[in-house]
């Protein structure tokens, strides 16, 4: 199982990296709006983690392209400091699968991740 | 428009200019006169001979000069000659000597000044040099902490790490940042494990010594890693400065104090000086929210002398939605001060309580009233600005605001209201279409006003209306 | 006869002395206040988390406007970088004030949009609107698009003005690079006012000529290539690090840069919004909101935040440079003689005591002063005899004070937030600070007084700015 993580804080994803790689995914990362849109257009995932605020494209823009421009039905789940209720409105109306705020518990988002993997 | 500070230096070129100009000084005496004793008047042309054949004694002059220049020791003074052996050391000493003081006073700033260039050209590159170095070090230290930590929370194998250069205070101060960076970010099992290493590497003692010996920037720092790391033996020395004259240090207390007080945790709230700012405001719920801490009411703080904590509770109120504390806004609705006054309507809207419909209609009129005499009394005075609309004359929205806070609860009832307020030419345009808004959501009375509006002969009305239900459309 | 010249002699000189150490005495001072000013800023602003105002409800709402006049080149690119700011409740309204280019054409196809009716109040009168658009695409529901009739940039601004329903009113050029978190950054001081209004704050700019600009965000920065842009670094940095920050802990700003600065909209709506008639549009609203606050007897601050959080192209040729030049001089003698009634007026505190005259005669006076001094001089020299040696050491003082004054400021920029990394820049830096006395700082003088001329001659025009766009600029540097 392949999975995408979307994230410019190198602290965040060593934390993603290291409890999701110790549950056997393969894990991939992307730490900015751009390259992150590139490893979407150009690989199947089966499971794309992304926070909203980064360099170049923003994550709602992200999950845009990824559902309305490409089509794809790759599960989302957003992972960010905001937690404000229009933007994760935004987020899911635009097409992600699910929405954790920081702070997070590493445990809990592997088990959101099994159940969206578990799934396909 | 930045360009000027040149320029306002060489104005200092006028000095040069028009004091060199006072060669031509009024004892008669040239300013080299004075200093070298060397040239006479004669010897230049006078300004004050005001004859035109002037320019060709400057010009003779102007030979003369350039002729006698080499050592400055000009060929008139024959009569000493072994001048000309000094050196040009002793010459320019005693040159320098016997200067007006203008000239010594301008020697010595000229020195001075030439000696800061080099001074802060080299320093500059030192300092660079020296940075340059010191961010690279902490670079490293700062990613291999990040690993270290990083491998400590998630792999299971490893023991016991050995963080590098733990011992010094800078690393330490590295290593802080970095583990408070990590714990923000997350909880549950793994932030504990991060709690747990920094109170075993005794990095607790390091936060308190901040508190206790820092300067204001380093006391801030310490509030916040104390807090967060949940140190609660530091919450007496902390809640002295929630009452700070000191803005930063106030705000960063009291946020503090939210995490760490066991009871009570807007305490300071009680006894506030200092107005609370947005900025204060804002944070204090951050904090409420992050750390998830419930406040049963915040009625306590309503009748605070202090305005700005008045308006903070009703913010609260507002936003954690407590209903029970209806009443109690609703007496505040119509208190004396404005802003007071705002914030209770804005709280109003959040809770959406049917029972203050009638108050808050009672309330616009009243409002209303107010802004019509102001008005009166501006167009009386003729002020050269065309007052479009009521709302244009005091800045708070808070008649907006009151029937914004009437779209959730408005009845039937409420049309004739409504319909006021959308047929008031005086009224912004704003107000009226949130008005129309409210309207169309009112079925049957309100749909049944709309479309007597739509009959009438008001232009702007029906636009207005056409517009609000095209938006709605999309 | 003699007499009288003699003793008009005296005055003059010695009243130029007085001027002189008054000038010395003031840059030194201005230098210390801005000094300790950036101080406290970093100190307080170092451990901030603006990510609060992101996600807080109680934040307030920010309307950028972009005026736009044939932008075609780049102005996708800019929408989309003023789109990416971060920020939660914002709109970004771009004002086509009737390009002539196919600028509308572009964005409308790019953005998706689509003609959308509004019905507020026009507040401010400006040129008719055509049409207002909004983008069908839900990524771009911050965009906001004004057609409206050529009007000026100043026209343009009012009518976003006017559209705008928000707490704050952001105004950048639209092809400036603003940092990402700039909106959170500005936003905060506003936040922190408590006895005193803000009514407006402005931010630094620091020059984009040779930065890498990757997808509306600058991924490098590096000290200008050429020297004309170079020298303007040094410029900014000694005018934005020595001179605003002061003013703005003195209450004394009389200028928010018309790149980036952020205004309290009811503020601006009181005062009638922006003055089509002018040139320096830009400055002269500070400064009729200042005296606005002033008669209405409400304290108010204008602030200034040293963080670079905006970035723009300046003028590389002598030609552009000089338009620029010619056209700022005018806009402050506009606003300095519209508003005249300031000077030395207590009423007005700060803003008549200090800030007024200073701007009189510091900034518009003294090109002038030198002008006559130069011409003086030259007359000088063929009538008389100047005194050459104690002339050279007058101009060697001048001239030291200039280079290290302008090291202070290198060195200010080094301690605060040294956005150049590379030592050699340090170094260029240094060394073009020597030349600047000599091959720019005449130019700024006849363009000074070009400006001077102009303005009493009756002239209005900005000329053509000639804009190399960032993308060129990016093809440049790969050659």
């Amino acid at each position: 199982m392949k999975i995408l993580v979307c994230e410019d804080d190198f602290m965040m994803i060593k934390a993603i990296e290291h409890k999701l790689q110790r549950e056997g995914y393969q894990v991939e990362v992307a730490n900015d709006g751009r390259s992150a849109s590139e490893k979407i257009k150009a690989e199947e995932y089966d499971l794309i983690i992304t926070d909203l605020l980064m360099p170049f494209t923003g994550g709602l823009e992200l999950i845009n392209m990824t559902r309305n421009e490409l089509g794809k039905t790759t599960p989302i789940i957003v992972l960010s400091k905001v937690g404000n209720e229009e933007t994760i409105i935004e987020a899911f109306k635009l097409g992600a699968d699910d929405y954790l705020t920081k702070p997070f518990s590493p445990n809990e988002l592997s088990i959101r991740v099994k159940r969206f993997l578990l799934k396909r | 428009m930045i360009y000027v500070r040149n320029p306002l230096l060489f104005t200092v070129l006028v000095v040069c200019v028009l004091l060199t100009a006072g060669i031509k000084e009024t004892k008669g005496k040239s300013i080299i006169a004075e200093s070298q004793g060397l040239f006479s008047l004669e010897e230049m042309a006078g300004f004050d001979k005001g004859k035109p054949l002037h320019a060709f004694y400057a010009l003779k002059a102007v030979g003369n000069y350039f002729v006698s220049q080499a050592p400055i020791v000009s060929n008139v003074s024959y009569e000493t000659p072994q001048r000309q052996s000094r050196s040009t050391l002793e010459t320019l000493g005693h040159r320098f000597v016997e200067a007006s003081l203008k000239v010594k006073i301008l020697v010595v700033i000229l020195v001075y000044l030439i000696i800061s260039v080099l001074l802060l050209f080299i320093s500059i590159l030192i300092n660079r040099h020296l940075k340059t170095r010191q961010r690279r070090r902490r670079k490293e230290l700062k990613d291999e902490y990040q690993e270290q930590l990083a491998s400590f929370l998630f792999d299971d194998e490893i023991e016991k790490i050995e963080f590098r250069g733990i011992n010094k205070k800078l690393n330490r101060e590295i290593f802080i940042d970095e583990l408070m960076d990590l714990h923000n970010n997350l909880h549950g099992e793994v932030a504990d494990k991060l709690k747990d290493l920094y109170f075993n590497l005794g990095l607790h003692k390091d936060s308190l010594n901040k508190l206790y010996k820092g300067k204001w920037y380093q006391k801030t720092k310490g509030f916040g890693e104390l807090a967060q790391m949940d140190v609660k033996d530091a919450n007496e020395k902390i809640i002295k400065y929630t009452n700070s004259k000191h803005p930063v240090l106030r705000m960063e207390a009291q946020v503090a104090m939210v995490k760490l007080a066991e009871e009570r945790p807007l305490s300071f709230l009680d006894n506030l000086e200092s107005e609370l700012s947005y900025w204060e405001q804002i944070n204090i719920y951050d904090t409420l929210i992050y750390h998830q801490i419930t406040i049963d009411s915040f009625e306590e703080w309503i009748d605070n002398p202090n305005p700005s904590v008045v308006v903070f509770c009703l913010r609260m109120i507002a936003l954690f939605k407590h209903v029970h504390s209806g009443a109690r806004v609703r007496e505040l609705l119509f208190h004396e001060n404005p802003e007071i006054s705002l914030a209770a309507v804005q709280a109003m809207k959040s809770l959406e309580m049917p029972e203050y419909v009638k108050d808050l209609k009672m309330l616009y009129r009243s409002e209303t009233l107010q802004l019509i005499n102001i008005l009166e009394t501006q167009r009386k005075k003729k002020t050269d600005r065309e007052i479009r609309s009521l709302d244009d004359l005091i800045p708070r929205k808070i008649r907006y605001e009151i029937v914004k806070s009437l779209s959730p609860i408005a009845t039937n009832d409420d049309v004739p209201f409504l319909e006021q307020v959308v047929m008031e030419p005086e009224n912004s345009y704003k107000i009226r279409i949130l008005a129309i808004t409210i309207l169309i959501s009112l079925k049957p009375e309100g749909e049944k006003c709309i479309n007597d509006m739509l009959n009438r002969d008001d232009e702007l009305v029906k636009k207005m209306i056409n517009n609000v239900k095209q938006t709605q459309e999309s | 006869m003699i007499e009288f010249f003699r003793s008009l002699q005296f005055i003059v000189e010695n009243g130029i002395i007085v001027i002189t150490i008054f000038i010395f005495g003031s840059y030194v001072t201005l230098a210390l206040f801005s000094a300790l000013s950036m101080l406290k800023y970093i100190r307080t602003n170092s451990f901030v988390d603006y990510k609060v105002l992101l996600s807080s409800p109680l934040a307030p709402s920010i309307s950028i406007i972009a005026p736009a006049f044939n932008e075609g080149k780049t102005i996708i690119d800019n929408i989309r970088s003023l789109l990416s700011l971060h920020y939660n409740d914002f709109e970004v309204i771009i004002v086509n004030d009737g390009s002539s280019d196919n600028s509308m054409e572009k964005i409308i196809k790019a953005y998706d949009l689509e003609l959308v009716e509004f019905v507020y109040e026009e507040k401010i009168k400006t040129q008719i609107i055509r049409g207002i658009y909004k983008s069908r695409n839900k990524a771009f529901n911050k965009l906001i698009v004004i057609d409206k009739v050529n009007g000026g940039k100043a026209d343009a601004l009012n009518a976003g003005i006017n559209f705008s329903q928000m707490d704050y009113i952001s105004v950048v050029d639209v092809d400036s690079v603003l940092v990402e978190d700039a909106l959170l950054i500005m936003a905060k001081p506003f936040m922190e006012e408590t006895d005193r209004r803000i009514i407006a704050s402005g931010g630094v700019i620091r020059i984009a000529n040779s930065c890498k600009i990757e997808d509306g965000k600058i991924t490098e920065v590096k000290l200008p290539r050429k020297f004309l842009p170079r020298v303007q670094v040094l410029e900014y940095t000694r005018s934005f690090l020595m001179g605003r920050m002061a003013w703005s802990k003195l209450n004394g700003l009389l200028l928010v840069s018309g790149a980036f600065g952020m205004f309290n909209r009811d503020i601006m709506l009181k005062v009638g919004g922006y003055n089509t008639n002018l040139v320096g549009e830009d400055m002269e609203l500070i400064v009729r909101m200042r005296r606005y606050m002033a008669e209405q007897k409400q304290k108010y601050k204008v602030i200034y935040i040293p963080d670079p959080l905006c970035w723009t192209e300046v003028p590389a040729t002598l030609k552009v440079l000089g338009r620029q030049r010619d056209r700022w001089t005018r806009g402050t003698m506009e606003s300095l003689f519209i508003h005249f009634k300031l000077f030395f007026n207590p009423k007005f505190g700060s803003l008549g005591l200090m800030g007024h005259p200073y701007w009189f005669f510091f900034e518009w006076l003294a090109p002038l002063l030198e002008f006559v001094g130069i011409i003086y001089f030259i007359v000088i020299a063929v009538l008389g005899i100047p005194n050459w040696p104690f002339f050279f050491l007058l101009l060697g003082v001048v001239y030291f004070f200039a280079v290290t004054l302008t090291h202070w400021a290198i060195l200010f920029e080094e301690l605060s937030f040294h956005r150049y990394q590379k030592k050699r820049e340090v170094v260029t830096m240094l060394f073009t600070s020597m030349l600047e006395p000599i091959f720019y700082h005449p130019f700024i003088l006849i363009f000074s007084i070009r400006g001077n001329f102009k303005y009493f001659i009756g002239e209005k025009s900005w000329g053509n700015m000639d804009r190399v766009g960032f993308a060129e600029e990016e093809k440049k540097s790969k050659k």
